[in-house]
This record gives C-alpha cells, structure tokens and sequence, in this order.
C-alpha cells in the first residue's frame, strides 16, 4: 500500500529545507555582503583571470610562432611554487623534460627546467600534466636560468596518446590563428619543416617585407 | 490562490537566475573586425567600479612611480590627458562634442586608486598589467620591451600602453579592431581615443 501522508510529508519537507536554505542564503549575502563579494571575487578572479594585459602576441600564423620558438619540449609538470614579484603574482613550475621536438637550448630527456607564469593572465600549467610547450629562455630579474612559454595559449598544449589540445581558447577573442595539427606526428613534421629563426633573422625579414610593400606602394617616377 | 508546487518553484527560481545570467555580457565578445564601428567590450567582472565623487566627476587620482630604469612620467601624464582631456581638440569634443566623465589628478602612490608603476619583468608575455577588479587598480608597465632587440618598444610607444591599461582600470575590455586603443595586442605612436573606445566609456558611466 503506497503511504501517501508519508510522500506528501516528504515533499512538504523537502520544499522547507529548499526555501529555509534559500533564506538562509539571501540573509547571508546580505549580511556579510562585502565578504561574499570577496571571496566570488577570487573564486571567479581564479576562473577567468582577473587581470588584463597589454599582451604580446606579434605572430599572425602559427608557422611565425614555431618559427620564434627554440625549444618545443614535452614535459611532465612536477609542482608549481606561487610567488609575488613587485607586487605581481608569478608561479614557478617545475617540469620534467620527457622529450624535445626542437631543443636550441640544449635541453635534454629528464632535465628540470623551470617554467615561469604570470597568474591570472596566463593558463597555468597543472601538477602532473604531460605538455607539449614551446618555450624560450626568461631574460630578467624575476628568476634565475628559467624558460617561458611563446605564444600565450598556442604555446601550451596538453598530450593525451600522443595528440595535442589546446589548454584553453582565451586568446582567440583577442586573436585568432588556425593550428593544423592535432598530434605530436603532425607537430613534429611541421617543427622539422620551419626551422628557427634567431629574433636578429626575424627582424631583418620583417624589415624587408616592409621595404618591398614601399616599393609596391611607391610608384615608378619616369625621367 | 493558486499553489505554488515545489517543482513550479524551482523552475521560477531557475528562469530568474538563468535571466539573471543572460543579461550579462557574458555571452556579448563579438568577433567583428570591421573598422569605425561604435563597438566596445566591458569587463565582465569589473568588481569595485570607480564612482561619481560629489563633484560630479569619477575621480581618477593616478600616481607615477619608476621601479626601473626608463622614466615613463610625461607617456603617463599624455595618457592621462587623453582619458581627461577637455580640450575642444580632443577626440571626447570631437566624436561627441561633449567631454569626459574622468577628472584625473596625480596623488601620491598611497592615496591613488590607479597607482603606475613601470619596471622591468623581463621577456613575459605582457607589456602592460592592470588588476582592473580590484578595489586599487594597480598598472604595471614592462619596460622590458625597449631594451629588447626583436621588439625594440620605442618610449613613445608606451603611451598607448598606459592608456590601453587605464581603460581597463575604468572597465572596459579588450576589443579585436585595429583602430581602437583596446584592442589586445595595441602598439604604435597613435593614442587617440576612438569612437569605440568612448562609446564604451559612456556606456559605462
């Protein structure tokens, strides 16, 4: 025999504790408004970045950022230090080198390297991860013999059997490239196809490039 | 009266929330790219927004402080006229023939709520900074990029940085056209404030 007192009881029971913790809720924001703010504000300050930048990004195609990268190393993240520079939240991570697609920097399997972030602008790399990164040497007074990623998001990719994901699409917004390879095969074909190009090499193709549209735009004077 | 089921109820809150969500921008990043377009973004999550002071004015009292070794003051100070400027010449008299909502003063660093600060961050990948959600939206410019010989960041150029960064700090967000100072990756000599930018600025205060 269905117990009908007992299932109305029960849905009674249930809408009561869903309205009291609502309630509950409302008052709480209320009360502790500035507190709730806070902590939504780092919560969410943690999902979407809450800093904005002036980002760096001079590439208009994937082969120019493959082109710029001397090293593209696949490694295993091991842990990952939260630090503050002037101000300015930075993480350390420490990675294994697993293997290198291209190693200008002599990087070899099983090195530790440390990999420096900014938090909040960039993706942060997570412990245990295997990537794919392509990286340079940091330049500057914030760490000492570390490597940082090229390329804000199309420079960091997760390996899962042997393919490639992008870790997140945040830049596209901002600008959006195409990347047409989806595994460390295709990747590896492409990095052995362009080779790298010193910044000194890039900067005297960029100036031609530009004397040629001069040229272009400049038209022919006939004495 | 009519009984408001549990079910019913759940479903009312639910539509209030997902409305709630909805009318956010959350979903608003356009991906146009076409030029002279009155287009803007605003931060999504701009907590603490800088408010009208009594004398009808948002205050934006900024302070200049070199940690490094290139002095950024006067980019700082023609970024700040260009926020601020009141001037029939500038592009606020000329786009809307009105003026700014902005009245910039520089304070100290300890009474600033957009405190500057330029040093050097090496070669990561941002020239400029803004903590645009908190309470003091502090800026950090890296100067890095003037000593670095692919980049090669002429001084000039950092004051279009500075004013991109000063955008953020009034809340608006990075949009993808060449024209305007929020677009991400922004460099070069001209730090005009385009219609867009403005737009986004009355949309906003």
């Amino acid at each position: 025999m269905i117990n009908i007192k007992s299932e109305v009881f029960t849905v009674h029971k249930k809408r009561n504790i869903f309205l009291i913790l609502c309630l509950i809720i409302i008052v709480g924001i209320g009360a502790f408004k500035d507190n709730v703010t806070e902590a939504l504000n780092a919560g969410l300050d943690r999902m979407l970045g809450s800093k904005q930048v002036s980002a760096l990004f001079p590439f208009d195609n994937i082969d120019q950022v493959i082109e710029a990268t001397p090293n593209v190393v696949r490694v295993k993240v091991l842990s990952s230090k939260n630090f503050k520079y002037d101000d300015i939240d930075f993480v350390s991570n420490e990675v294994q080198v697993l293997d290198t697609l291209r190693s200008n920097d002599g990087l070899k399997p099983d090195q530790k390297i440390t990999i420096l972030q900014t938090k909040d602008v960039n993706t942060l790399l997570q412990k245990n991860t295997e990537m794919m990164l392509f990286i340079e040497k940091y330049r500057g007074p914030i760490i000492e013999n570390g490597y940082v990623i090229i390329g804000h998001d199309y420079g960091q990719y997760v390996v899962s059997d042997k393919n490639l994901k992008r870790v997140t699409k945040n830049l596209d917004k901002v600008k959006k490239i195409a990347v047409d390879y989806t595994s460390i095969a295709e990747l590896k074909n492409k990095v052995d196809k362009l080779p790298y190009k010193t910044p000194e090499e890039r900067k005297q193709e960029k100036l031609k490039e530009e004397a040629n549209k001069e040229k272009i735009n400049t038209p022919e004077v006939k004495q | 009266m009519k009984k408001i089921t549990f079910s019913r109820l759940k479903f009312v809150m639910l539509t209030v929330l997902l409305t709630m969500f909805t009318s956010t921008n959350v979903f608003a990043y356009t991906t146009y790219e076409e030029s002279h377009r009155d287009h803007y973004n605003k931060i999504f999550f701009y907590t603490y927004p800088l408010q009208y002071g009594t004398n009808g004015k948002v205050n934006i009292n900024y302070s200049y402080t070199e940690a490094g070794s290139h002095y950024f003051g006067y980019r700082v100070l023609l970024a700040a006229y260009a926020l601020g400027g009141t001037s029939t010449y500038s592009n606020w008299y000329m786009s809307y023939n009105n003026y700014p909502p902005f009245l910039l003063t520089e304070v100290s660093p300890s009474s600033a709520n957009v405190p500057i600060t330029s040093n050097n961050y090496g070669n990561v990948d941002w020239v400029g900074l803004c903590s645009a959600s908190s309470k003091v939206k502090n800026i950090k410019i890296n100067e890095y990029f003037m000593d670095d010989g692919y980049y090669n960041y002429a001084l000039e150029e950092y004051t279009v940085v500075i004013l991109h960064e000063m955008l953020h700090s009034v809340g608006l967000d990075h949009y993808n056209c060449n024209d305007e100072v929020m677009l991400s990756a922004k460099r070069g000599y001209n730090y005009d404030l385009h219609p867009g930018d403005i737009g986004g600025i009355y949309d906003k205060y």
